[in-house]
């Protein structure tokens, strides 16, 4: 305490708010690029996920009467067959009930046309040849146009989400590198006229420099805490922004909750500061200590 | 007290044949001595490796205490605190006031803080310089500074007195009163090692004086250090305890 306030009362004072701010600025940024990789990859994921690349055939009925299996089958055989063509299925009077309900306000009357669902990726006219060669009453819807569009807008979402990411953690580690040096900047005590004055008059040094690199490391968590409040407080911001993009339903879901961050990720980020702070420390007190033991 | 062996001394080109010279010096406990030499002898070189505050090749041992590169800077800072030592240029720390400067080693030491003020005053009163006391020492005279450095270096009372002394050709009065108080410190038990240019000044106090070498050496001196280095250079001792080879 009473070395303390010598220091303090002859040693000019050193940039630990600066400090401080460069730690805040490195976990914002590191932060900030971790929730654009992660969320621009959520966002494209889900968007993927719900985009419909069902086509439907639809076998209408005749005369009032069901379609008959055999039939059924036959067309389903030869749909099968075309290249370019996954996933067929007949789907059952329940899932056709269900699908119905959408197309129309009223229910549908008995019996229900028999539709067939499959994937295709091959020449739609192909597979209108195909289906049409067996049964000329057939309706083929194709996909939502929409699935088509979206594409390269997904490509373009995770290309930008990468380079923001990218360039918010060049942000961080040049924050990082900010801080880096502000904390070997204290070498520069080592010419502090006043500090040499005090070593030849026998003050312990080694003190000074454990309390000044405890300081660093406390700046450094401070500082890193800040920029992690303020971290969560953007994130949680932007995510009730994007909130419809995200498809989350309730206020209580949040970007936390409803992305793909484990607890991981968030450990990560909270245990940034205090890498920060110990590292800081570290540094700072070892490169003071190396320059004290090379006085003699 | 101080046992100096081989130590090797950075000296001007004009002194010494080559940048370097061996010195072996032994100072008791009480021991009162005068170096004396011209600028550039390595009066300087001398008191700052005794005083520990540069860098050394040789055998030195101080308090009973083997000093050598590997000596830890905590041993180093606490033999610091045994040790006075007065510059020529001495430093002060401008943010604080002479009174505050001179209490400094008080306060490093850890003397409350009314002890060390009384002392301060006491000091400065017994050496006329207390109308400085809340002056800021950036502001005073060069040789004024020098004084109030004495009286910094002296108020420890450190067992260990180490002072460029060149300075108190110009300061009879002061000259008076500092010996007086050096007196008191030797017969204490301190040992204190003063150094000047001038040997005029060295008459007043009971002391050993030492010289070091004031003409360029003949070619013998170089073949000497250069064949017997432990030999050194040819210093004289005219006087009791101190030992300088």
């Amino acid at each position: 305490m009473r070395h303390s306030s010598l220091i303090t009362r002859s040693l000019p004072s050193l940039r630990y708010g600066w400090f401080a701010i460069c730690a805040a600025l490195s976990t914002l940024w590191l932060g900030l690029g971790f929730a654009a990789l992660w969320g621009g990859q959520t966002l494209s994921a889900s968007w993927e996920q719900r985009l419909d690349h069902t086509t439907f055939i639809t076998v209408p009925t005749l005369d009032g009467r069901s379609t008959s299996n055999e039939h059924i089958a036959t067309i389903m055989r030869a749909v099968s067959q075309l290249p370019g063509s996954d996933h067929v299925h007949f789907l059952s009077k329940a899932e056709i009930n269900t699908l119905l309900a959408h197309w129309s306000a009223t229910p549908w009357p008995d019996p229900v046309p028999a539709i067939i669902t499959l994937h295709y990726n091959g020449d739609y006219r192909v597979l209108e040849n195909a289906v049409h060669h067996l049964d000329t009453n057939t309706l083929i819807l194709p996909p939502n146009p929409q699935s088509e569009t979206l594409q390269p807008l997904l490509a373009v979402l995770k290309r930008g989400s990468s380079l923001i990411a990218g360039l918010c953690f060049m942000s961080g580690i040049l924050s990082n590198l900010g801080a880096l040096f502000l904390s070997l900047n204290t070498l520069s005590l080592r010419q502090d006229k006043n500090l040499s004055l005090l070593e030849k008059l026998g003050y312990p040094l080694s003190k000074f420099y454990r309390s000044r690199a405890i300081y660093f490391g406390g700046a450094a968590l401070a500082g890193g805490l800040v920029g992690l409040g303020i971290l969560f407080t953007l994130l949680t911001s932007i995510s009730s922004l994007v909130r419809p993009f995200l498809h989350l339903t309730t206020q209580s879901q949040t970007w936390l909750t409803s992305t793909s961050i484990t607890p991981l990720h968030i450990m990560v980020l909270l245990f940034l500061p205090f890498l920060q702070g110990i590292i800081s420390a570290l540094i700072s007190h070892r490169r003071l200590l190396q320059a004290t033991r090379s006085s003699l | 007290m101080i046992n100096l062996h081989d130590l090797s001394l950075p000296v001007a080109p004009h002194h010494h044949v080559g940048t370097e010279q061996r010195v072996s010096l032994t100072l008791q406990r009480g021991a009162l001595c005068w170096i004396v030499g011209s600028s550039g002898s390595g009066k300087t070189a001398l008191l700052e490796t005794l005083a520990l505050q540069r860098p050394f090749k040789g055998v030195f041992r101080l308090f009973d205490q083997d000093i050598t590169p590997r000596t830890s800077s905590r041993t180093l800072t606490s033999l610091r605190q045994r040790i006075g030592f007065l510059e020529e240029n001495p430093l002060f720390c401008d943010t604080l006031t002479v009174c505050e400067n001179i209490a400094l080693p008080l306060e490093i030491n850890g003397v409350k803080r009314s002890e060390y003020l009384r002392e301060t005053s006491t000091i400065l009163s017994w050496f006329q310089l207390d109308l400085y006391a809340d002056r800021l020492p950036a502001s005073l005279p060069l040789l004024v500074r020098w004084q109030l450095a004495c009286t910094r270096t002296l108020i420890r009372r450190p067992p260990l007195l180490l002072i460029e002394a060149s300075p108190l050709i110009s300061l009879p009065d002061f000259r008076v009163r500092l010996f007086s108080v050096l007196n008191d410190l030797a017969q204490s038990g301190s040992t204190i090692l003063l150094t000047t240019n001038d040997d005029s000044i060295c008459s007043d106090p009971p002391a050993s004086i030492l010289h070091l070498p004031s003409n360029t050496p003949s070619k013998r001196d170089s073949e000497r250090d250069t064949l017997s280095p432990n030999l050194s250079a040819p210093y004289s001792d005219q006087r009791r305890e101190p030992r300088l080879s």
